[in-house]
C-alpha cells in the first residue's frame, strides 16, 4: 500500500511535465531518460537484485534498436511489431549469451560480457549489407500505433512514459514475486539457495535474459526517438553509462533506475557547459560518488528513511 | 617468406611481452584484492606520456626514464588507492560483494579522469617519442628485424624478473603475498594491510606504465592508446591464469605470437578477433587459465 | 522519498530549460557542432577555432549590416546520441539560424535528423556520401567528397606512370569508402589493383601488409587512412624497404602527420583540398589570420570551417536571415574562391569540387601541378 500513493503521484506529475512549457529539446531529454530508465530497470534486475555483473548491456540495447529499425524500414512492419521483435530478439540473445557466460563469476563474468558486447559492435560495423555499417541507419520512422503517428516530441514523451510505466509494473512485480526473492537469494547466499532447491544457473540466466529484453525494448524506443542509430552509439562507453546509472541510482531499489538514468543523462547535458573539463569532472564525480553514496541516491535515501 | 615470418614472430613476441606487462598489472590487484582495476589502460597510457615528459622535457636518457616513469605512475596509482578506493572499502553497503562493484565503478572514473586529464595537459593529438632505438635493423634470413623489438622484449622480461624477485625475497613482497593469500591471518601476523594494498596498486600501476612507455617508444603516445592494450592484457592474464605472475608472462607471449601468426598467415584485419576469440574460449572452457588450478569457491 | 527526489530533479530540469539566454533578437545565431573532447577532437577543435576566428573578426567590424553574430559552440564527444541532443539544444533552445558541423559522419548524420526536421540550414564537413543523398533540401557540404578526391589522386598516379597498383586502406567507413572510390577511378583507366590490403585503426604493426605488398610486384601504393596510422605505415614502409611511390588520401595529412612521420614521409604524395603551400590569395589571407590568432599553421578541417562560415555569412549578408533564401543562394554559387578549393552550388548541396595534389619535400607539403 505504501508504495501505491507515491507511485500514483509520480505518474501524475510525470504526465503533466510537458505542460510546463518544455521545448522539444527538454522533452527529448525527458524521453531519453525514460528510455534509459527502462534499460536500467532490466540491468537492476540482473545486477542489483541477482548480483550478476554485466558490462556489455549496450549490445542488447543495440540489438533492440537495430531490429526495430530494420523491421520497420526493410520489412515494412508496424512499430509495435518492431518493438515486440526487439524485446524478443534481445531476450533470446541474452539467453544464448547468458547460458555459457553466467557459469562465470565476478571479474570473469564481467570480461565475458565485455567480450560479447564488442563482438556485437564489430558485427554491426562489418555486416554492412544488413546494418548499413559505420554510417548507420537514418530516417527511422516515427513510432505509430493504430494509425496514429507519434511525430511530435510531446507525443513521443507520452509514448515513452506509457511504455515506461508498463515496464515499471513488470519490474515491480518481478521484484516482489518469488522470482525476485530467488534473485536476491542467488546474490546473497548462493549455497543456501542451492540447498533450498533453487537452480542457480537457471535463475541467473532468466534474470539475465529478462534484463536484456528490457534493454531491447529500450533500444527500439531509442531508435524511433532518435531516428538515427550507428554502431558508435553502442560501445563499451554506453555499457558503462548504463552500469553507472544502476549504481548511482541504487542497486536493488525500485526507484533507482529512474533516478540513475535522470542523473547520468542530466549530468552529460549540463557538464558540456564545462567545455573541455566536462569528462574530467565526470570521472572525478564518479570516484566521489562511490565514496559518499555507495548505495546510490535512492539506496542512501531509503537508509535514512528507515532510520528515522 | 621465412624472413617475413621471422619478422612477424619477433614483433609478436615484443608486443606479447608488453601484453604480459599489462597482464601482470591486472593480476597483481586481482590476486591480492580480487579487484579488477579498470584504469589499468589509462595508467599504461600515462606511462607513455610521463616517459615523454622525462625524455623530452627533462632531457634524461631513456634508460633512466624507465624506472622514473615507473615510480612516478606508481605514485599516481597509490594516490588514487588512498583517496578513492580505500574509503570505499570502509563504505556501508548492504553486502560485501557490492564493494567490488563500487571499486570497479571508481576505477572506471579514474580511467576517465586520467584520459581526459592527459588530453588537457598534452592535447588530443598523438605525441611523437624521441628516437630511442636508432640502430640499423638486423638482417636475418633476408628480413629486416628492427632491434627495438628485441629491446622491448628484454626490458619487459627484466622488469618481470625483478618484480618477481622483489615479491619473493623482499620483506614488503612477502607481506604482500601473505595478505593476498589470507588477509585475516596476515593481519594477525602483523602485516599492515593498508600498506600492502597501497603497494599492490602502486606496483600494478608502475608495471603497466612501463608497458606504455615501451610501446610509446616505438610509436607514439595518444590518449586512447590504453583501451586496446587493457583488453589484450586482460585476455593474456586470463589465458595464463588471472592472478599468476608466470601466467601473465606466458599468456602475454602466447597472445602476441597468436596474433602475429594470424596476421602473417591469414589477414591483419582479424588480428583483434584473435584476442576476443581466445578470451571467450578460455572463459568458457578454462577460466582459471593455463597455469592455475580451478578455484574452489568457499561457502 | 524516492519520488520526491525525482520530482525535484524533474522540476529543476524544467526550470533550467526555461531559463532562456538573454540575447538581442537582431543577433544572428550560428551553431558550431563538433567533437571537442575525446581522442578525435583535433578536427572538431579546428572547425570551432576557424568559425570563432571569423565570427570574432566580423563582429569587431560591426557585424553584418549592424547585426552581431552570436556563436553557440557544442561538443558532441563523437557520440551520435550526444550529437543529436546538442543539435536539439542548438535548434530549440538557442534558436540558431544555421548549424555548421560535424567533421565526423555518424555524428553529422545524427544531428541531421534534427536539422532536417526543423528545416534548419546545415553545413556538414563529414564526407559520407549518404549526407547529401537523403533528400534533405537544407544540407550543404563544403568538403569535396572522397569520390572526387580519389579520382584526382588516381588520375595523378596514373599520369606518373602507375600501372600495377597496391591499395592499403583502413577498415573504417572512411577507408572502405576510399577504397570503393579508388577502384571506381581506376576502373575508368581500365586498371585493376594487383593487391588490396587493409588495416584497423589503432593497429600498431603493419609489417605483414607491407611485406605482402612488397611481394606482389606492385609499382605504386595508394594509402587511404588517417594520420596516426598513416605515419606508422610510411615509417614501417621506410624501415622495411618498400621503395614504392605512395599516393595517400587527405585523411593522412589531417593531424600532425609530418611531425610523427619525420623523414619517412619524404616523397609521399597526398591528395587534399587544402594546403598551406597554396598560393591563392584567399588562402594566404586565411593562413595569415590563423597564425595571428592561434600562433600555428592551419589544417584542412580548419580551412573547411573557414569556408563554411564565410560562405554562410556572405549569403546572409546578401539575402538576409531567411533560411530558404540562404540555402538557395548557396546552391547557386559559381566558383566561389574557397581556401579549400572552388565552390560551385548543386541541387543536392555538394559545393566542393576538385582537389589539389601535394608532395612532401623535406618535411613540407608542397603543391604540385596536376
Amino acid at each position: 500500500m505504501k508504495t501505491y500513493l507515491p507511485l500514483a503521484i509520480g505518474i501524475l506529475l510525470l504526465s503533466f511535465l510537458p505542460v510546463l512549457g518544455a521545448n522539444p529539446y527538454t522533452l527529448h531529454i525527458y524521453s531519453l531518460i525514460g528510455i534509459y530508465a527502462i534499460v536500467a530497470m532490466g540491468l537492476n534486475l540482473v545486477f542489483g537484485y541477482a548480483g550478476q555483473i554485466s558490462l556489455g548491456h549496450a549490445a542488447y540495447f543495440a540489438v533492440g534498436a537495430y531490429i526495430s529499425a530494420l523491421a520497420t524500414i526493410d520489412l515494412g512492419l508496424p512499430f509495435w511489431a518492431g518493438l515486440l521483435l526487439a524485446g524478443i530478439a534481445a531476450f533470446i540473445m541474452g539467453f544464448v549469451v547468458g547460458t555459457p557466460s553466467l557459469k562465470l563469476e565476478g571479474s570473469y563474468l564481467g570480461m565475458a560480457t565485455i567480450g560479447f558486447g564488442e563482438i556485437v559492435k564489430m558485427t554491426l560495423v562489418n555486416w554492412e549489407a544488413v546494418t548499413r555499417g559505420p554510417t548507420g541507419i537514418s530516417r527511422i520512422p516515427h513510432p505509430s500505433l493504430f494509425g496514429y503517428s507519434f511525430g511530435t516530441p510531446t507525443a513521443k514523451y507520452y509514448l515513452v512514459l506509457g511504455i515506461g510505466i508498463l515496464a515499471f509494473l513488470v519490474y515491480w512485480n518481478l521484484v516482489r514475486s518469488h522470482y525476485g526473492s530467488r534473485f536476491v537469494a542467488v546474490r546473497d547466499s548462493p549455497k543456501a539457495a542451492a540447498a533450498m532447491g533453487i537452480d542457480l544457473q537457471r535463475t541467473k540466466v532468466m534474470a539475465f535474459a529478462i534484463s536484456t529484453a528490457f534493454a531491447g525494448i529500450g533500444g527500439s524506443l531509442y531508435a524511433h526517438l532518435n531516428r538515427y542509430i550507428a554502431p558508435d552509439a553502442f560501445g563499451l562507453g554506453e555499457s558503462i553509462n548504463l552500469l553507472i546509472m544502476t549504481v548511482i541510482g541504487g542497486m536493488g531499489t525500485l526507484a533507482g533506475p529512474l533516478v540513475g538514468a535522470a542523473i547520468v543523462v542530466y549530468l552529460r547535458e549540463t557538464l558540456t557547459m564545462l567545455k573541455d573539463y566536462n569528462m574530467l569532472i565526470y570521472g572525478l564525480l564518479l570516484m566521489v560518488l562511490m565514496i559518499f553514496v555507495p548505495r546510490g541516491l535512492v539506496g542512501t535515501a531509503l537508509l535514512f528513511w528507515r532510520r528515522t | 617468406m621465412l624472413g617475413a615470418l621471422l619478422q612477424q614472430i619477433v614483433s609478436g613476441l615484443a608486443v606479447g611481452s608488453v601484453y604480459a606487462l599489462v597482464a601482470l598489472a591486472f593480476s597483481l590487484t586481482v590476486r591480492a584484492l580480487n579487484q579488477i582495476n579498470f584504469a589499468t589502460g589509462e595508467l599504461f597510457m600515462m606511462g607513455a606520456y610521463v616517459g615523454i615528459g622525462f625524455t623530452v622535457t627533462l632531457g634524461l636518457p631513456f634508460w633512466l626514464a624507465i624506472p622514473l616513469t615507473a615510480i612516478a605512475v606508481s605514485v599516481i596509482g597509490v594516490v588514487f588507492e588512498k583517496l578513492a578506493y580505500r574509503p570505499v572499502f570502509k563504505a556501508n553497503v548492504s553486502h560485501p560483494a557490492r564493494l567490488h562493484i563500487l571499486i570497479i565503478c571508481s576505477t572506471i572514473g579514474t580511467g576517465i579522469f586520467l584520459q581526459n586529464g592527459a588530453m588537457l595537459l598534452w592535447g588530443a593529438q598523438a605525441l611523437p617519442f624521441p628516437k630511442v632505438f636508432d640502430q640499423e635493423p638486423l638482417s636475418v634470413f633476408g628480413a629486416l628485424i628492427p632491434t627495438e623489438y628485441l629491446w622491448i622484449t628484454a626490458v619487459a622480461i627484466a622488469l618481470m624478473a625483478s618484480l618477481n624477485f622483489f615479491l619473493q625475497h623482499s620483506w614488503i613482497g612477502k607481506g604482500m603475498r601473505a595478505a593476498a593469500q589470507d588477509r585475516e591471518t596476515a593481519a594477525l601476523m602483523g602485516v599492515r594491510l593498508a600498506a600492502a594494498d597501497s603497494w599492490t596498486f602502486g606496483l600494478s600501476a608502475g608495471v603497466g606504465a612501463v608497458g606504455g612507455l615501451l610501446i610509446g617508444a616505438i610509436s607514439f603516445a595518444y590518449p586512447t592508446m590504453g583501451a586496446g592494450y587493457a583488453l589484450k592484457g586482460f585476455t593474456a592474464a586470463v589465458i595464463g591464469g588471472l592472478g599468476s605472475m608466470r601466467g601473465a608472462l606466458i599468456g602475454g607471449l602466447l597472445l602476441g605470437l597468436a596474433e602475429s601468426l594470424v596476421i602473417a598467415l591469414i589477414s591483419s584485419v582479424y588480428k583483434d578477433v584473435v584476442a576476443f576469440a581466445l578470451l571467450l574460449l578460455f572463459l568458457q572452457f578454462k577460466p582459471s587459465g593455463l597455469l592455475l588450478k580451478p578455484v574452489q569457491r568457499r561457502v | 522519498m524516492s519520488t520526491t527526489k525525482h520530482l525535484v530533479l524533474a522540476f529543476s530540469c524544467s526550470i533550467l530549460a526555461m531559463a532562456a539566454q538573454p540575447a538581442l533578437s537582431q543577433d544572428i545565431k550560428i551553431g558550431s557542432l563538433s567533437a571537442l573532447t575525446g581522442s578525435a577532437s583535433q578536427p572538431g577543435q579546428s572547425q570551432r577555432d576557424a568559425i570563432k576566428m571569423v565570427v570574432d573578426e566580423v563582429n569587431a567590424k560591426g557585424g553584418i549590416k549592424g547585426r552581431k553574430i552570436q556563436l553557440f559552440i557544442e561538443d558532441d564527444q563523437l557520440q551520435p546520441t550526444v550529437a543529436a541532443n546538442a543539435a536539439r539544444r542548438l535548434v530549440f533552445q538557442n534558436d540558431v539560424f544555421a548549424v555548421i558541423g560535424t567533421p565526423n559522419s555518424p555524428t553529422a548524420l545524427s544531428a541531421m535528423e534534427v536539422t532536417m526536421e526543423a528545416k534548419v540550414p546545415h553545413l556538414v564537413l563529414g564526407v559520407a556520401p549518404k549526407v547529401t543523398q537523403m533528400g534533405n533540401p537544407y544540407v550543404l557540404r563544403v568538403t569535396p567528397t572522397d569520390s572526387i578526391l580519389a579520382a584526382v589522386l588516381v588520375d595523378y598516379a596514373v599520369k606518373k606512370g602507375a600501372r600495377k597498383i597496391a591499395i592499403l586502406s583502413d577498415s573504417s567507413d572512411y577507408g572502405k569508402g576510399g577504397l570503393a572510390s579508388a577502384l571506381a577511378a581506376l576502373g575508368k583507366h581500365n586498371i585493376k589493383p594487383v593487391i588490396t590490403e587493409s588495416f584497423n585503426n589503432e593497429d600498431k604493426d603493419f609489417a605483414s601488409q607491407i611485406n605482402k605488398i612488397k611481394a606482389s610486384g606492385a609499382d605504386s601504393m595508394i594509402l587511404w587512412g588517417f594520420y596516426v596510422e598513416g605515419a606508422k605505415i610510411v615509417t614501417a614502409a621506410h624501415k622495411l624497404g618498400l621503395g614504392l611511390p605512395i599516393y595517400a588520401s587527405s585523411g593522412v595529412l589531417q593531424g600532425n602527420f609530418l611531425e610523427l612521420a619525420g623523414a619517412a614521409a619524404e616523397g609521399v604524395t597526398v591528395v587534399s583540398y587544402y594546403s598551406n603551400a597554396d598560393t591563392a590569395p584567399q588562402t594566404k589571407e586565411f593562413i595569415a589570420k590563423w597564425k595571428k590568432a592561434y600562433n600555428t599553421d592551419p589544417n584542412p578541417v580548419a580551412g573547411l570551417g573557414y569556408d563554411s562560415i564565410n560562405m554562410l555569412l556572405a549569403a546572409i549578408g546578401k539575402v538576409g536571415t531567411d533560411r530558404e533564401k540562404v540555402v538557395a543562394e548557396l546552391k547557386s554559387l559559381k566558383n566561389y574562391p574557397g581556401v579549400t578549393g572552388l565552390k560551385t552550388g548543386a541541387a543536392d548541396g555538394e559545393l566542393g569540387q576538385g582537389g589539389i595534389i601535394l608532395q612532401i619535400k623535406q618535411g613540407v607539403a608542397e603543391a604540385v601541378a596536376q
